[in-house]
């Protein structure tokens, strides 16, 4: 029965013969007895008693694994571009907050624009507000994904 | 010569804010507000013939015509071969991909980030 694809098993053989503990690339196709195939680590370990020697040989089913490292991996793109986008569009508003207050500075004195300016300020930050909330919500929807 | 400004963006407070300061810095220049990219396009083919120099403020982020589609109609109507229009891109991303398109195009004068300080209108408009 084949255990593992041609190709790979010459590279494990090898890596048996020349006593290698740690495989540098240890991540192999493993087929189990119904013919469906597995991704394996393997780990093997030279035994000597006074009559025989032998190797234990230990496969650990790694398919489980790959498949959370792929779902996150799939989860940390979704947040590079949530992240992407709020900075872009978290800087508006806050590029506006910012010009309202040299405004303010430019003319701390007249106190109808200060009002005025106030009363934008307070719009602008209403809208900053708005979309961190709306970062907050996305970034916990992927989590329930 | 007479100079003339041209503000391009989407965002009635940034408008008023860069006009007041212009106002501040610069007066009696003559303001012209555009609050979308086709509105800048066509002030723009607008004052191509006006003997006056012409500084265009343009914004890279706007619903319909976005900046990059505003320069895109300067260069197909050829207004960039004016020697009298000077386009500075604004935005309020910090994104430097938009830094490197932005210098793509021979005839952008600058690019600016929000808020405009005082500092950022003088130089590109310079004080009267």
């Amino acid at each position: 029965m084949q255990l593992h694809p041609k190709e790979e098993e010459q590279l494990i053989v090898n890596k048996f013969t020349s006593k290698e503990e740690h495989f540098s690339a240890n991540q192999f196709s493993h087929f189990l007895s119904d013919g469906k195939e597995i991704k394996v680590e393997i780990y093997f370990k030279e035994i000597k008693s006074n009559s025989n020697s032998g190797v234990i040989v230990q496969s650990n089913d790694i398919s489980e694994v790959l498949k959370y490292i792929q779902t996150i991996e799939i989860q940390n793109e979704k947040l590079r571009s949530i992240a992407w986008t709020q900075s872009h569009e978290v800087r508006a508003p806050l590029s506006r907050i910012l010009g309202i207050i040299n405004m303010i500075e430019l003319q701390p004195d007249d106190r109808d624009e200060v009002l005025f300016w106030l009363k934008q300020l307070r719009v602008s930050s209403n809208e900053l507000d708005d979309m961190i909330k709306k970062t907050v919500h996305e970034t916990l929807q992927i989590k329930q994904q | 010569m007479k100079k003339q400004v041209c503000i391009i963006d989407d965002d009635p407070i940034y408008r008023m804010i860069a006009s007041k300061i212009i106002n501040i810095i610069a007066p009696p220049l003559t303001i012209h507000q555009c609050k979308n990219g086709e509105e800048g396009l066509a002030k723009l083919e607008d004052l191509k013939n006006s003997n006056h120099e012409t500084v265009a403020f343009l914004d890279i982020n706007m619903p319909g015509l976005n900046g990059w589609d505003v320069l895109d109609g300067i260069s197909q109507n050829d207004f960039h071969t004016l020697s009298k229009l000077q386009i500075y891109m604004v935005s309020s991303s910090t994104d430097e991909r938009d830094l490197l398109k932005s210098k793509q195009y021979s005839f952008v004068k600058g690019f600016l980030y929000k808020p405009l300080s005082k500092e950022d209108l003088i130089s590109a408009i310079g004080s009267e």
